[in-house]
């Protein structure tokens, strides 16, 4: 009669193999889920804003850099009140709008007596990329 | 004859092969296609920035030097032209030039006597990015401008300043700076820091009585006439209760400041003509005579 032999000789490669294989399927289908499921939204945009608090006037310059979109939020605390969203499109002027956009060398100005001598919050929010652009507290000046 | 067997032992170790290479392209294709731009713009905005920083350096040299007359010293300052690409996968360098171009921009003074005009140069960095949008520095009649293919801008104002009080003249006091160079060393271009060289080399002003108009023939006019305009209504003119004092209309190449016939406009005019050089090497003129040193 002849006897069966106990033989584990290929064990460990056979557990190797299949944990090498286990290891890298994981990885290529985490990889690609990040990938596939990635939102590929745009950066925020360089763009330079400068604002400033004159009286009665909130005035926000574009001072270079990507154009921005006339639906940009500024978000306005003055005060203790609650904050106000404006859409930069309605405090433009006519002739900066003609273009679509938020440009270079164009104003943002939002006139209010309620600013005058009071603590003034902006917040710019890019749309696009839902992005903080600017963010600055001013102290409003007491006017004439 | 050697019979082929089918066998399946070096299957498996092909598959993860096949499925690590496939991972390491995925990961380096996405960090391309997506991460890189975004690194690269971001790079370009900030030597932008710096180019920006530079030119404010530049205009303290001038401003100072045209403050303290004092010729045969010149000052130094630097304009870094580009940036170079990352040192891993692949993206692209960003160049730029830095001019000195001469009667670029013309400022003309109109009174009841004529016209007179001054020829002014510029000193103009354009840059040549490969991410981030094109944009140009401009040092023109004592203004830096910024500008970019939307539009420009003042980015550092120059001294033009007005007095005025409801019933009296109004005194105006305008500082135009012309660039002048000696020699050839008028242009640069690449992506490295190099040198510009001020000196101050001469001064004039001129006072004009009852001016009519101010024209600035540039290529940055709508900068120009936002800037002129500003100063203008802060400083109490063309107040709605007290009637018109000026209008100012661009068009293709020039600026037009007009005053109303009910207003009188005194103009002092400071000329300063500020020498300047790119690249190492300096060279004074001596009686005409351009001397390398």
């Amino acid at each position: 009669m002849k006897h069966k032999r106990a033989d584990d000789e290929a064990v460990s490669e056979i557990v190797g193999t299949i944990l090498l294989l286990g290891i890298t399927v994981s990885l290529f289908s985490v990889i690609c889920g990040i990938v596939l499921s990635y939102p590929f939204s745009p950066s925020s945009p360089s763009t330079n804003l400068v604002g400033m608090v004159e009286g009665e006037y909130l005035l926000i310059e574009h001072r270079g850099g990507k154009a921005l979109d006339l639906g940009t939020k500024v978000s306005l605390t003055i005060g203790d009140n609650m904050s106000e969203i404006k859409a930069v499109g309605d405090y433009l002027s006519n002739e900066s709008k003609e273009d679509n956009l938020w440009g270079i060398g164009e104003w943002f100005v939002y006139q209010d007596s309620n600013i005058t001598g009071k603590k003034v919050g902006i917040a710019v929010v890019d749309v696009e990329s839902d992005s903080v652009i600017l963010i600055e507290t001013f102290q409003g000046s007491e006017g004439c | 004859m050697r019979k082929m067997e089918n066998s399946d032992d070096a299957v498996v170790g092909i598959v993860a092969t096949f499925l690590i290479v496939g991972l390491i392209v995925t990961v380096i294709s996405m960090i391309q296609a997506v991460y890189v731009p975004e690194w690269m713009e971001q790079t370009e905005a900030d030597h932008m920035e710096v180019v920006a920083d530079q030119f404010s350096q530049l205009k303290f040299a001038i401003d100072t030097q045209s403050a303290i007359k004092e010729p045969n010293t010149p000052i130094s300052t630097s304009i870094t032209l580009g940036n170079k690409e990352l040192p891993f996968l692949t993206s692209s360098r960003a160049y730029g030039s830095l001019d000195i171009l001469s009667d670029e921009c013309i400022v003309t003074i109109t009174n009841d006597s004529g016209s007179v005009l001054y020829p002014l140069g510029i000193i103009k960095y354009s840059s040549a990015n490969a991410y981030f949008l094109n944009q140009a520095y401009i040092c023109e009649a004592g203004a830096v401008i910024l500008s970019q293919s939307q539009g420009n801008t003042i980015s550092i104002k120059p001294a033009f300043s007005v007095s005025y009080g409801y019933g009296s003249d109004i005194n105006i006091s305008f500082t135009i700076i012309n660039i002048s160079t000696i020699g050839e060393k008028r242009s640069i271009g690449g992506y490295g820091t190099y040198p510009i060289q001020t000196e101050f080399s001469d001064n004039d002003t001129t006072v004009f009585p009852d001016v009519k108009n101010i024209t600035i023939d540039t290529n940055y006019q709508n900068a120009w006439q936002k800037f002129i305009n500003n100063t203008l209504i802060n400083s109490g003119l063309n107040h709605h209760s007290y009637g018109a004092n000026f209008s100012i209309s661009v068009d293709d190449d020039s600026m037009i400041l007009k005053f109303t016939n009910s207003t009188t406009v005194n103009l002092k005019l400071k000329y300063v003509k500020i020498n300047a050089q790119i690249a190492p090497g300096w060279i004074i003129d001596v009686k005409g005579v351009s001397k390398n040193l």
